[in-house]
C-alpha cells in the first residue's frame, strides 16, 4: 500500500508529466482555454491512461518484446475511439469544443511513455497508481492553467461570469502565448519550490 | 511454435480482441450519434430559417456540381427546400468557404418569395479565437439577417467587416456571393 501512495505520488509532484517530464504539451496548450474543456480533457486521459495500463500490464507476461509497440497503439487506441465515441454520442457539445484533441490522445507522449516506461515492466498495482498519478498531475497542470486562461481572456470560470461587464478580455490569454507563458510561470514556480525544500 | 508465428498470433489475437470490443461499443452509441447529429442540423436550419416548420434536402443530382463556381475554396456541401406547411418559400445552403484557419461551413438561408436572404450562420470554423471566431457573435450574423439579395455584398461597403479579422470575414462574404451566383445559375435554368 506504501508503495502504492508512493507511486500515485510521483505522478502528481515527482514526475508529474507535464511539468517535470515536459510530455504531452500539446494537448495541453491547444485545450486549456476554458476550464470545462480541462477537465474533460483530463477526465478522458485518466480513463485512457488507467484502462491500457491494466491491460498492458496484466498482458506484459504474454507480449513479444518485437511487437509490444504496436500492441500498446492497438490498445490505446481502442480506449480513446471508445472515449470519443462515447462522448459524441452522450456529451455532443463537449465533443465539439474538444474536436481533433480527443482522438489525438492516441498519441499523446504521456500514455505511450507511461505504457512503455512502468506498465509493461511493473505489476498491476503499481501499473494502476502510476496511471492515476500521472492523470491526476496531468489534469490538476491543465486545469491550473485553465482557470487563468479563462478568467482573463474570458471573465469567467466554467461559463460562469466572474469579472465585472467593463473588463476588457486579454485576448492574448486565449491564445497560444497565453498558454506558453502559464505553462514556463508553472514550470518555474515548481522548480523554485522544489530546490527550496529540498535543501 | 516458431517465434515468428508466436508474434504474428499474439498481435492478432490482441487486434481482434480490440476489433471486437470497439464494435460492440460503436453499436451502443451509434444511434445516439446520428441522433445528435441529424438534431444538430435540424435545430440550426430552425435558427437559419425560423418560418419555416419543415425541410427536405435535395438530391445531389438535381443541381450541378459547383466546381467552376470562380471563389476559391467555395464549395456548396448540400442544400435543403424551406417550406412553410405546403408552400415553398426558400431555400437553405450548407457551403464551406475558406477562412483564415480553416474551412468555414456556414447555413445561408435564402428567401424565394421576397428575395432575400433570411440569415446566415456559422456552423464550423477554425478561426483565431478571439478575432476570427467573431463570425459566430450575433452582432456580424444580423448583418445579413432579412437582406434583400440586390445588395452588393460588398466588405465595407454594405457589410462591416470584424476588426482584425478581415479574411475571416471575406470568407463569409465569398460563401453569400457563391450562393447567389448559384441562384442565379439555377434562375438561368
Amino acid at each position: 500500500m506504501k508503495q502504492f501512495w508512493f507511486y500515485f505520488k510521483n505522478g502528481i509532484i515527482g514526475e508529474n508529466p507535464v511539468l517535470r517530464l515536459m510530455i504531452g504539451l500539446c494537448s495541453v496548450l491547444a485545450v486549456s482555454v476554458k476550464v470545462e474543456n480541462c477537465l474533460a480533457m483530463g477526465a478522458a486521459v485518466i480513463f485512457v491512461l488507467t484502462c491500457s495500463s491494466i491491460v498492458i500490464s496484466l498482458l506484459r507476461k504474454g507480449i513479444p518484446d518485437q511487437v509490444r509497440i504496436p500492441i500498446f497503439i492497438v490498445v490505446i487506441s481502442t480506449f480513446t475511439t471508445i472515449v470519443d465515441l462515447v462522448m459524441k454520442a452522450y456529451l455532443p457539445s463537449l465533443s465539439k469544443a474538444m474536436g481533433v484533441f480527443i482522438p489525438l490522445i492516441v498519441v499523446n507522449c504521456i500514455i505511450m511513455a507511461r505504457a512503455e516506461a512502468f506498465a509493461s515492466r511493473k505489476p498491476l498495482l503499481p501499473s494502476i497508481a502510476d496511471a492515476l498519478g500521472m492523470g491526476i498531475g496531468y489534469t490538476l497542470v491543465i486545469t491550473a492553467i485553465g482557470v487563468v486562461r479563462e478568467l482573463f481572456g474570458y471573465g469567467s470560470i466554467l461559463s460562469i461570469p466572474l469579472l465585472p461587464e467593463t473588463y476588457q478580455n486579454m485576448m492574448f490569454m486565449i491564445l497560444p502565448p497565453g498558454a506558453f507563458l502559464l505553462i514556463g510561470i508553472y514550470i518555474g514556480v515548481l522548480n523554485h519550490v522544489s530546490r527550496r525544500t529540498n535543501k | 511454435m516458431k517465434p515468428q508465428l508466436k508474434i504474428s498470433l499474439t498481435l492478432a489475437i490482441v487486434c481482434a480482441i480490440a476489433a471486437a470490443s470497439l464494435a460492440a461499443v460503436n453499436q451502443v452509441t451509434q444511434k445516439a450519434i446520428a441522433i445528435n447529429s441529424l438534431k444538430e442540423l435540424e435545430d440550426s436550419l430552425k435558427i437559419v430559417y425560423p418560418i419555416a416548420d419543415r425541410f427536405e434536402l435535395e438530391e445531389a443530382s438535381d443541381r450541378e456540381v459547383s466546381s467552376e463556381t470562380e471563389n476559391q475554396g467555395f464549395t456548396i456541401i448540400d442544400q435543403y427546400q424551406a417550406y412553410r406547411g405546403d408552400q415553398k418559400i426558400g431555400k437553405v445552403y450548407r457551403v464551406g468557404s475558406k477562412g483564415y484557419g480553416g474551412q468555414i461551413v456556414l447555413l445561408i438561408a435564402i428567401s424565394t418569395q421576397t428575395n432575400t436572404m433570411v440569415g446566415m450562420r456559422v456552423l464550423e470554423h477554425q478561426e483565431t479565437p478571439g478575432l476570427g471566431s467573431e463570425i459566430t457573435s450575433s452582432h456580424f450574423q444580423e448583418q445579413f439577417q432579412n437582406k434583400p439579395l440586390t445588395d452588393s455584398f460588398e466588405l465595407n461597403r454594405d457589410i462591416q467587416a470584424l476588426s482584425g479579422a478581415t479574411i475571416s470575414s471575406r470568407a463569409v462574404i465569398q460563401a453569400c456571393q457563391g450562393v447567389l451566383t448559384e441562384l442565379g445559375k439555377e434562375a438561368d435554368q
